[in-house]
């Protein structure tokens, strides 16, 4: 009876990581550092991700190597799957001398799926009062996909329930994950009954390729209003290759039967950048066709983290785990553009009844990234690069399965969400036609009126992103 | 975290069970040669460590993996010996428990007073050493209550027990029931000891709609809309300006220390959202924005008998009588009668509320005792304000964008009022915000003031307090109190100009004068230290006050004078105020009468007296925003903490029938707005009926009318509310709510009110309005276990222009236009110190607002786009760790 129930788990765990692979693409927010992915273990995930002291799932190496050692387990492998859905709402914030500003109709709204993977294992033995301990981990970091439409219509015809006419496509299709690939090592030392020290030290291979398409395509029915090879459409490329390597050490101590404290630092790594970045637009009214490519080689930038955490196990009246970290991003490593910022990671586990848990935490994640805009300073136009900041908080929860002795299925669920603004995806100024047929008037725009001005940060889009992520792994610790 | 373990083992037992296994002592190898595998093992020493000390061997079978068979093998092996953990402070909380859960839900955290009747609760008073201000100051505990026990106590009497307590002729069951936590008899609960408190909340909240308006409100030139701007700027407003669209967090960090009752610290800081983060903070910055406080406390003075000392160094609040003269709080709460659950802590204590403005900071010390009783303090701390403005000038003697503050002809700045922002901005943030306003507003030209003339500057006023309270009782329950208190401003006036002036400096557009408004006279009422008649550089009030009790009435009143033209020792020559309330209670009636007169030119700030309404309510700051000079003048009515000038007689009662119906608190208000003469009246009711313990049904009625003494005017509504809900109570504390209400309210003719979506139909009156409105809403409490409780809620609602108001865990919640709402909290009980809550909030509704097909256009003014979604998640995080 018990193997056919673990059948049954099993089956399920495989039908949920089987459900993942035919889905990707996540949040095209930022196309420089991409999306930070901070824990794959669905535990640490369903508690906030507060996980830098974690003696219980073999991915807590990740986070800290010094938790191989605190485990105090021969051997431990780990297998996670995540399934995150993105949902985009776009809006333009307007004015109006009467009332005031307008932001919350979206008028754009993508959503979309992807999903990661990642593997860990580690082996250990003890030596008297100590105990060595190498492991293996691999996981992405950062995540580049992305996938954005959006379509340009007139108004004709609104004023009637009318359906507008459809002028061009733009889309973003991103696509690459910066992985990392890591070897570590971690030393224990019982200093008495329920207290130890553990030191961990951990190297990992980074590497990831990225492709990033931004295009612009008028429709038929735009062609059929100004005649064919009027309207150029535009393709923007970018492909690059980072490569490097990040360098961690941490320190765990358990302080008795309740009380543990962590900390894990991870030094600010310098990746190489290579990449090509591509232009092409159609031949237009007096200018030829574009297609230009540069080739580029920089270094990228992953700032220093430290995290200090601590584990809290009390007599309670039902078996409670609480864990709480605080962890500093030296965001001015890279620039003096940013500040440091400080991210907050805090869950709880209660055993409910016969060793189910549940699972609940939150995490307060703050980001920086880049914004280009150009500004006309005395008749030059100068590039100009702005640092923006996004706080994404998160809600989790999570429970698991024991499938069999030392081996169990983790579930975590989180739900985040952010706000922002966001420079326009799309200068409004490519669709005024008169500019490629030379003509006075719009063929496409049926208000004579409008002012095709491309909006800058005094007009930004509002952003509302939200994501809902499924993470699920199979831990086997012996 | 000291812990007391008694271990009691009888001596015979020793010999006895030598050779047993020990569940509660004995070592991991020791469970281990048990025969029983190690898995089982592990789990009865961690069910031991982390769960409890077995009370009996058959706790083992609390253990999932232990079954009946495996218990009744190692039976003979083991012995359980007896252990009792025996934390004194752990076992005074668990008792209290429901009574801080309902202080924290009642309160919120917002005004601090739950830290002192929390303190209370876990230390109590020697009921047979309380004075008569120490027994009305705890929530639901009424002056005859308190007269029963003091007449008890003064015949030589001594309350030994809870029972003895009971048994006080003159204390109602309901006194009782609230009193006997807070006191205890011959030895406390629990002995003194350190007590350590450490809160900390992460809250992203949004604005409320009040404030969301007054930061979005753009500056535009007057010509706006004749010659077209595009795009237009989102950074007009200092909604876009400061990026307030993004989710920034308020942080809220509180750590306490005690010595019994005797030796307090603490010191919190709040980073509201908007402001910079705690960590960007220079020391001087950090002091400035936080509170703190060093006390000591002796309720029984060795050298003089049955006289308690209290004395505070740092943030502290000093409340007498009904508030008027002194309440410094910067929160308003309506209809603060005094009794119930609205009480006031009288005297000196600590103050760690969240707020700046009103706040105490300097040194205080009270003196009481049955006879006599005597408070001084003196304060000095720099206070907010809205400050008359002027542009600067560059060298060459031309005006520039940025403005500086107005200094008068003897060198002091001009202020206008007090202010409590909802963001506390710094000067060198605002100076570049308002210098970009400006160059809008400069643009046009045509304004009579082309620049912002008044602003809000944090930390602007020097102000130095000092005050006292003597108070006399020559008989129990009977005392006579006098209050005064003056604050000096050393580098400031206070100006009100003239009425006419006074709207210039408002009104931006002189097209928007006519809404200045006889109500605006709360405006113009404001207090002057620099007028025509007189200069001086302080405000002074002056006030007395006085309680009796006789059989089962207590009357009890203040009155209090500003100090303008008059003498100060002259009744009734300078703007006054005063209250007057009767209290009668029976075993399951009471009743209250309560009257109250706030003169318009009562202008006290550290008044928090009872009253309907906010001061600034309905006049220019609350109703037309968009025609002030500067939209943030609107905070002085934002986080008004004054009562509205009124004149108006109050009527309470709650009545229990039998334990099938109650009638809840139900009341009626009578009362003029004295500044246009809006007569109103309010009226709520409730009915419960309990057929069953476990089941409630109660219906309410509300119904309030606003200028019934002139039905022609403009200004008349009529609101009905009706709310029926069905409650159940289940077991293991599990509760259910099924609740329905439906509401009207009528309306005078209004273009407005009548505006159909489609553009160009608001050019005429429509006939009178009828505005109806309903929320239907289900309220879901479970308790998994002790440690994890799950409150949840559903409610959709549907506004027309009404708006709802729904009551939390801990907060309320208003809900205008059409939408559904969601939330869940999840209360963990982490240890027996630790707490943590984890609330989120999902809230969806539609709006109208312009429609935005034709981006880039011009838009016109009365074009509507029905159905704008808003979506907002709000979440907060709470950790509390009490040792």
């Amino acid at each position: 009876m018990t193997s056919y129930k673990s059948f049954k788990a099993l089956f399920l765990t495989l039908l949920i990581l089987g459900a993942g692979i035919s889905l990707n693409a996540w949040s095209i927010t930022d196309t420089y550092f991409g999306n930070k992915i901070g824990t794959m273990d669905p535990r640490a995930f369903a508690m906030g991700g507060a996980t830098v002291y974690n003696d219980i799932q073999p991915f807590a190496i990740a986070t800290n190597p010094a938790n191989l050692t605190l485990m105090r387990k021969t051997f431990g492998l780990q297998g996670t799957v995540g399934i995150n859905r993105n949902e985009d709402n776009r809006a333009i914030p307007l004015y109006n001398s009467f009332d005031a500003y307008i932001d919350d109709a979206v008028i754009n709204s993508n959503i979309n799926a992807f999903y990661d993977y990642a593997g860990s294992g580690y082996a250990s033995m003890g030596i008297g009062k100590f105990r060595l301990g190498a492991g293996l981990y691999y996981m992405p970091i950062s995540n580049f996909d992305g996938k954005y439409l959006e379509e340009i219509r007139n108004n004709r015809g609104t004023d009637n329930d009318g359906y507008p006419e459809k002028i061009a496509i733009n889309s973003i299709e991103n696509e690459g994950l910066l992985n990392k690939a890591a070897g570590l090592a971690s030393v224990g030392f019982a200093i008495a009954d329920g207290y130890d020290l553990n030191l961990g030290f951990d190297f990992g291979l980074v590497n990831g390729d990225v492709t990033q398409m931004k295009t612009i395509r008028w429709t038929k029915w735009s062609e059929d209003q100004v005649g064919a090879d009027v309207l150029p459409d535009s393709t923007y490329t970018n492909e690059f290759s980072l490569e490097g390597n990040q360098i961690k050490a941490g320190l765990s101590m358990k302080l008795g039967p309740r009380f543990g404290l962590a900390a894990a630092y991870t030094m600010k790594s310098t990746l190489d950048c290579s990449g090509t970045s591509t232009i092409q637009q159609d031949a237009w009214l007096g200018h030829a066709a574009v297609d230009v490519a540069n080739d580029y080689e920089v270094d990228y930038i992953m700032p220093s983290e430290i995290r200090v955490g601590i584990n809290y196990q009390p007599r309670n009246v039902v078996r409670t785990w609480f864990n709480l970290d605080i962890e500093r991003v030296q965001w001015t490593d890279i620039s003096d553009m940013y500040d440091d910022v400080y991210n907050l990671y805090a869950g709880v586990e209660h055993h409910i009844r016969n060793r189910i848990p549940f699972r609940i935490g939150f995490q307060a994640v703050t980001n920086w990234r880049l914004e280009n805009e150009s500004q006309t300073v005395a008749g030059v136009v100068v590039p100009l690069t702005l640092a923006k900041k996004t706080l994404t908080p998160m809600i989790t929860a999570g429970s698991s399965i024991a499938l069999a002795e030392g081996l169990s299925l983790d579930i975590g669920l989180g739900y985040a969400w952010r706000e922002y603004e966001s420079l326009d995806l799309f200068r409004d100024s490519y669709y005024n036609d008169k500019i490629y047929t030379g003509s006075s008037t719009y063929a496409l725009w049926p208000n004579s009126y409008i002012n095709l001005t491309d909006r800058g940060w005094d007009n930004p889009d509002k952003v509302s992103e939200n994501f809902i992520t499924l993470m699920t792994g199979l831990k086997f610790v012996w | 975290m000291k812990k007391f373990l008694i271990m009691f083992i009888a001596l015979f037992a020793i010999g006895l069970y030598a050779q047993k296994v020990d569940l509660n002592t004995a070592s991991l190898e020791e469970i281990m040669r048990l025969p029983i595998s190690e898995i089982q093992a592990n789990d009865i020493y961690n069910y031991r460590t982390y769960i409890s000390f077995f009370e009996s061997i058959y706790d083992l079978r609390n253990i999932a993996s232990i079954d009946q068979i495996t218990m009744l093998r190692i039976r003979d092996q083991v012995v359980v010996s007896l252990y009792r953990e025996e934390d004194e402070v752990t076992a005074r909380r668990e008792e209290i428990m429901d009574l801080l859960e309902r202080l924290d839900s009642n309160e919120g955290g917002s005004e601090g007073m739950s830290d002192v009747w929390e303190d209370y609760l876990m230390t109590p008073q020697n009921v047979n050493k309380m004075h008569f201000d120490d027994f009305i100051s705890l929530p639901n505990v009424s002056p005859v209550d308190a007269v029963g026990i003091l007449k008890r106590v003064a015949r030589g009497d001594t309350i030994a027990d809870m029972r003895d307590l009971r048994n006080t002729v003159g204390l109602s069951h309901y006194g009782y029931t609230n009193l006997r936590s807070y006191v205890y008899y011959r030895n406390p609960p629990v002995r003194n000891r350190l007590y350590f408190d450490a809160q900390m909340q992460y809250y992203t909240r949004y604005y409320e709609e009040g404030a969301y308006d007054m930061y979005h409100e753009p500056f535009l030139r007057e010509d706006y809309g004749v010659t077209t701007v595009v795009p237009q700027d989102k950074r007009l407003s200092y909604w876009g300006y400061f990026n307030l669209d993004q989710i920034d967090p308020d942080y809220i960090v509180k750590l306490r220390a005690r010595y019994g009752n005797h030796l307090k610290i603490g010191w919190m800081h709040n980073t509201a959202k908007g402001e910079d983060d705690i960590w960007k903070s220079t020391g001087e910055d950090l002091i400035a924005n936080s509170k703190y406080y060093a006390g000591y406390e002796n309720t029984d003075l060795a050298f003089l008998p049955r006289t308690s000392l209290k004395l505070y160094l740092g943030h502290y609040r000093a409340t007498y009588g009904e508030g008027l003269v002194m309440e410094n709080t910067d929160f308003y709460s309506a209809r603060k009668t005094g009794y119930g659950f609205s009480k006031r802590i009288l005297g000196i204590t600590p103050d760690l509320s969240r707020t700046q403005l009103y706040a105490l900071r300097g040194a205080a010390i009270e003196l009481n005792n049955p006879l006599i009783g005597f408070s001084a303090f003196v304060s000095q701390d720099k206070k907010d304000a809205i400050v008359y403005m002027e542009r600067e000038t560059d060298d060459s003697g031309n005006p520039t964008n940025y403005i500086t503050p107005v200094v008068g002809a003897d060198g002091k700045y001009q202020v206008l009022s007090y202010v409590n922002p909802t963001i506390r901005w710094d000067e060198d943030e605002l100076r570049e915000a308002e210098a970009h306003f400006n160059q809008e507003l400069v643009a046009g030209g045509a304004y009579a003031v082309p620049y912002i003339n008044l602003a809000y500057r944090k930390n602007f006023v020097d102000e130095t307090i000092w005050g006292t309270h003597l108070q006399v009782s020559p008989l129990i329950g009977t005392k006579l109190g006098f209050t005064t208190y003056t604050a000096l401003y050393d580098n400031a006036h206070f100006v009100v100009p003239d009425w006419n002036t006074l709207k210039l400096d408002f009104i931006r557009n002189s097209y928007y004068h006519k809404v200045f408004k006889i109500n605006d006279s709360e405006i113009a009422g404001l207090y002057s230290t620099s007028t025509a008649d007189y200069v001086r550089d302080y405000r002074r009030v002056i006030g007395f006050d006085g309680h009796t009790v006789v059989g089962n009435v207590s009357v009890q009143g203040e009155y209090a004078e500003l100090s303008v033209r008059g003498e100060d020792f002259k009744l009734g020559d300078d703007p006054k105020a005063y209250l007057v309330s009767a209290y009668t209670q029976y075993e399951n009636l009471y009743f209250l009468a309560l009257l109250r007169h706030y003169d318009v030119n009562f202008d006290n700030p550290y008044s928090n007296a009872f009253s309907e309404h906010e001061r600034f309510d309905d006049t220019v700051l609350e109703k037309y925003i968009y025609a002030l000079t500067n939209p943030t003048l609107s905070d002085i009515y934002q986080n008004a903490s004054q009562a509205q000038p009124e004149h108006g007689i109050y009527f309470e009662t709650r009545y229990k029938f039998n334990n099938y119906f109650t009638v809840g608190r139900s009341y009626l208000d009578i009362w003029e707005r004295l500044s246009d003469g809006r007569r109103s009246a309010r009226f709520q009711s409730e009915l419960e009926f309990r057929p069953l313990y476990q089941v409630a049904m109660r219906l309410r009625y509300k119904n309030q009318v606003n200028r019934y003494d002139d039905t022609a005017e403009r200004g008349v509504s009529k609101t009905n509310e009706y709310t029926l809900s069905f409650r159940t109570f289940l077991s293991a504390r599990d509760f259910l709510e099924f609740e329905y209400r439906y509401n009207t309210v009528w309306g005078p003719p209004y273009t407005s009110l009548t505006n159909p979506a489609a553009g160009g139909n608001n050019s005429m009156a429509a006939a009178s309005t009828l505005m109806q409105g309903d929320y239907i809403g289900v309220n879901y409490t479970h308790n998994f276990s002790p440690s994890l409780k799950l409150q949840g809620a559903f409610l959709y609602w549907y506004g027309h222009g009404i708006s709802h108001w729904d009551w939390e865990d801990m907060e309320i919640d208003f809900m205008g236009e059409k939408g559904a709402k969601a939330w869940v909290a999840i209360h963990s009980r982490i240890s027996q110190n630790l707490y943590m809550t984890l609330k989120f909030r999902n809230k969806t509704y539609q709006d109208k607002e312009l429609r935005i097909r034709e981006y880039n256009v011009d838009l016109p003014a009365n074009s509507y786009w029905e159905r704008v979604q808003h979506v907002e998640n709000t979440i907060r995080l709470s950790l509390d760790y009490r040792f």
